[in-house]
């Protein structure tokens, strides 16, 4: 069920509706698993039942791996979980993938071709699946007792508005969320009662509605420009091929924070808090800072599941510093898809990340250098770092591989022609007058910190002229037919 | 009053301004198009002669009026010809622009009048019915569409226009500079490419369906028709009419009794007020001169469109 459909917008209300009218308690924890599981089924059909799975099993897992004292049969458990549902991914998600290289490798030597499965990706199954995994480690390493309701644990990996495509929850943050201490005894510990606050109703629709604006207004309508560029990029000149990437980093930031946005406010109006997934990431000043801003969930996912382990026993060794970076954006590539270009990207931003830590490690007083502390410092941080960013965005949106290098090579050697420019510029004028529009946002937002909040706080008649307007923008503008969000297709 | 309620009030009374401005300025440019105006920001000046008018869908927006024009005067027919085609038209919508049109004092309207004018409505019932619970089981979303346009009888997609983006943009740019291509006023008149109909089939083959023929003569299609032709007629516009081309691949879907249905309802118009019929619906099935199944390419391998109405206009107009 795609958020930007009339479809979830009566789904959303009764399921509000639901919780308004009826306050008793386990009704309404019940009423929210249910609806998190007919959300998916909705879009999914019977393909719901991996999230099934993938929940009865990490349920019964972390209750295993928390009653156990024996190491070696928690490590047995803990495998069993993270290869129970990684295999899962794996071969939904990959299967194809590796035959057409295998096929591709043993088809010189002269082998029969083995037949594709045609498989279809499990919408959000990357996302539930890491966020699964986590509360299984989080209880091996002892730093979360497993939940002891199937109801609860249920919520938390099918919760609707972050299931199909994040932001990643953690059970730590969530699960507490659940419940309400009603007394300061113990015993006292209650299921939360849910009940839609005016604070959290406003900042919750607030935020949606500037996610409506992010994916409806700015990154649908980028979108076709993009494509112009994207979908047969030989024979465009060098700025085309740089405006269709830099549209392409608008579009995705746009679609997939925007994404973000309707899912947090959708959670905070119903009560649940949910972390913010994006901080800015186009005024990062170091590809590091990037991963800070950008897809915070899996970034901090990645480092907390996967590079802390890898380089734990070795943090001084700098070729153990490379590898365990270079590993796990390979690995980051790979989770956004199976193909070449995902891992391109990964290994992209990998490098960016290792030469990043080893320089500041190598030469700390360069980075501690007075220019980087000046304005101008910092914003040519900025800028060589988005250059980056943006060259690596190109792998990120071009599957094919000779057009892939063509774009890169135009991105990075300039043949300073304009004709085509000009008369593509001329083609796509609005998605191009949208591209400043959107970075003037950023930079005023960046200024005014807490905007949704700030509205949120507005008189209700000046925050209806508010909601009005993003209203008029979305509905005047809006294409005829809604892209699907970018990050569903991982 | 509690704060929630007017929370609540503020969302509602947001949503009912905007759907009331959506409403407004989807048809807004078709009751304010003039051909003299050039914008706030031109000064061009226009030379007033006697017009034609092309209306009906996108379908008939390929065809190229200055090249009809350029004709038209070599053979001592000095007009100059509009494209007032426009997305997703129908004849009620057309039912609400008409009188716009007769205030412009055109000399002669030509109407693309199309097979799915007069397509059936989707019968959401049926469809709700007709696949069985398994298939309602295994498609909860189609399932969900159709139960809930079998209760109230509505069908979103054949009420809004396709992008009212595009729509929104031609009337902004309209106000301020005139319309782009003066005489294709009201879509993107650019070249598109030819799609080799093996393309054709393998990108819209799944897409492309038709629910037949409605014959009921009480139909509101038919009945707008009726009313616009009698309308112009009545202010002394000539009206002709044509059927406007498909692509094989909507035949494939096309029972010929349908298509037979359809030639009777033009038939029927025919003789009803007197008007001259050219039928395109089948012609050019199997040319290569397509961008998709209904439309096609505005292209200079793809003239034979425009150069048949061109033939028939310049006898039409001559008789």
């Amino acid at each position: 069920m795609l958020f930007t459909t009339v479809e979830f917008i009566v789904f959303f209300i009764a399921v509000l509706t639901a919780i308004v009218c009826y306050k008793n308690r386990k009704f309404q924890h019940t009423l929210l698993v249910v609806a998190s599981f007919f959300f998916l089924y909705f879009s999914d059909s019977y393909l719901v039942l991996l999230l099934v799975y993938t929940t009865i099993l990490h349920y019964f897992i972390g209750k295993k791996i928390a009653e156990s004292t024996d190491p070696k049969n928690r490590k047995i458990l803990l495998g069993i979980g993270i290869g129970g549902s990684l295999g899962l991914l794996g071969f939904f998600k990959y299967t194809d993938f590796a035959i057409s290289q295998i096929n591709e490798l043993f088809g010189v030597l002269g082998f029969t071709e083995i037949p594709f499965l045609n498989l279809i990706l499990p919408i959000g199954i990357s996302f539930y699946t890491f966020q699964s995994i986590s509360y299984i480690i989080d209880i091996y390493r002892g730093s979360l007792k497993p939940t002891r309701s199937i109801l609860q644990y249920g919520l938390f990996v099918a919760f609707f508005p972050t299931l199909v495509a994040g932001p990643i929850l953690r059970a730590s943050d969530f699960l507490p969320q659940l419940n309400e201490k009603i007394s300061n005894l113990k015993s006292q510990i209650k299921l939360k009662q849910f009940f839609i606050n005016n604070r959290n109703l406003k900042l919750g629709i607030t935020m949606m509605a500037i996610g409506f604006l992010k994916k409806l207004f700015f990154a649908d309508n980028i979108a076709p420009m993009v494509d112009n560029v994207f979908n047969s990029p030989i024979g465009h000149e060098s700025f085309t091929i740089i405006l269709g990437t830099i549209g392409f980093g608008f579009q995705v930031y746009g679609d997939f924070s925007g994404y973000s946005d309707i899912a947090i406010g959708a959670a905070l109006i119903i009560g649940i808090n949910v972390p913010p997934n994006f901080r800015k990431p186009f005024f990062s000043t170091s590809p590091s800072d990037f991963w800070r801003r950008w897809h915070i969930s899996l970034s901090t996912w990645v480092r907390d599941y996967l590079y802390f382990p890898l380089i734990f026993k070795n943090r001084k060794s700098s070729q153990r510093l490379f590898s365990s970076l270079f590993t796990s954006f390979f690995l980051l590539g790979l989770w956004h898809g199976a193909g070449w270009n995902f891992i391109i990207f990964g290994i992209i931003h990998g490098i960016y990340v290792a030469v990043d830590t080893l320089v500041r490690k190598q030469f700390p007083n360069f980075s501690k250098n007075k220019f980087f502390k000046t304005k101008i410092g910092k914003i040519t941080s900025i800028l060589i770092t988005q250059f980056l960013i943006f060259f690596a965005f190109i792998s990120f949106r071009v599957r094919d591989v000779d057009e892939m290098v063509y774009s890169m090579k135009k991105y990075l050697i300039w043949d300073f022609e304009i004709d085509g420019t000009i008369n593509f510029i001329q083609q796509n004028e609005f998605a191009v007058i949208l591209i400043p529009i959107f970075l003037i946002l950023q930079i005023i937002t960046l200024k005014i910190k807490n905007v949704s909040e700030r509205i949120s706080s507005l008189q209700v008649k000046h925050w209806l002229i508010f909601l009005t307007i993003i209203m008029l923008l979305v509905v005047l503008f809006y294409r005829g037919s809604a892209e699907e969000f970018i990050y569903f297709e991982f | 009053m509690d704060l929630n309620f007017k929370i609540l009030l503020a969302l509602l009374v947001a949503f009912c301004f905007t759907g009331g401005i959506f409403y407004l300025f989807m048809d807004l440019y078709l009751h304010i198009y003039d051909p003299e105006w050039n914008g706030i920001f031109s000064e061009k000046e226009i030379i007033k002669k006697e017009s034609i008018f092309f209306i009906g869908a996108s379908n008939v927006y390929s065809i190229d009026v200055d090249r009809i024009s350029d004709e038209l005067i070599m053979n001592q027919l000095d007009y100059e010809i509009y494209n007032l085609a426009d997305m997703s038209d129908t004849p009620t919508r057309r039912v609400n622009s008409m009188m716009h049109l007769v205030e412009l004092e055109p000399k002669v309207i030509i109407y693309g009048i199309s097979m799915t004018d007069f397509e059936k409505s989707r019968d959401y019932r049926s469809e709700f019915f007709n696949r069985g619970l398994f298939g309602n089981i295994v498609e909860p979303d189609k399932f969900f569409v159709n139960f809930l346009s079998s209760i109230f009888n509505l069908d979103f997609s054949e009420k809004f226009p396709t992008s009212p983006k595009d729509r929104m943009i031609q009337s902004i740019k309209y106000i301020l500079r005139g319309p782009d291509y003066p005489t294709h006023p009201f879509m993107n008149y650019r070249e598109n490419n030819i799609l080799s109909q093996d393309e054709i089939k393998s990108i819209y083959g799944e897409g492309v369906g038709f629910r037949g023929i409605d014959n009921d003569i009480e139909n509101s299609e038919f009945l707008a028709v009726n009313k616009i032709i009698e309308t112009f007629q009545s202010n002394g516009i000539k009206v002709l009419i044509f059927t406007p081309p498909y692509n094989e691949l909507v035949f494939e879907h096309v029972k010929q009794s349908e298509i037979e249905n359809f030639e009777k309802i033009i038939d029927n118009i025919s003789q009803r007020f007197d008007i001259d019929i050219l039928y395109l619906h089948d012609k050019y099935a199997e040319n290569e001169i397509w961008s998709d199944p209904y439309h096609v390419a505005i292209n200079r391998n793809a003239q034979i469109y425009t150069d048949d109405i061109k033939e028939w206009m310049i006898k039409e107009l001559k008789e």
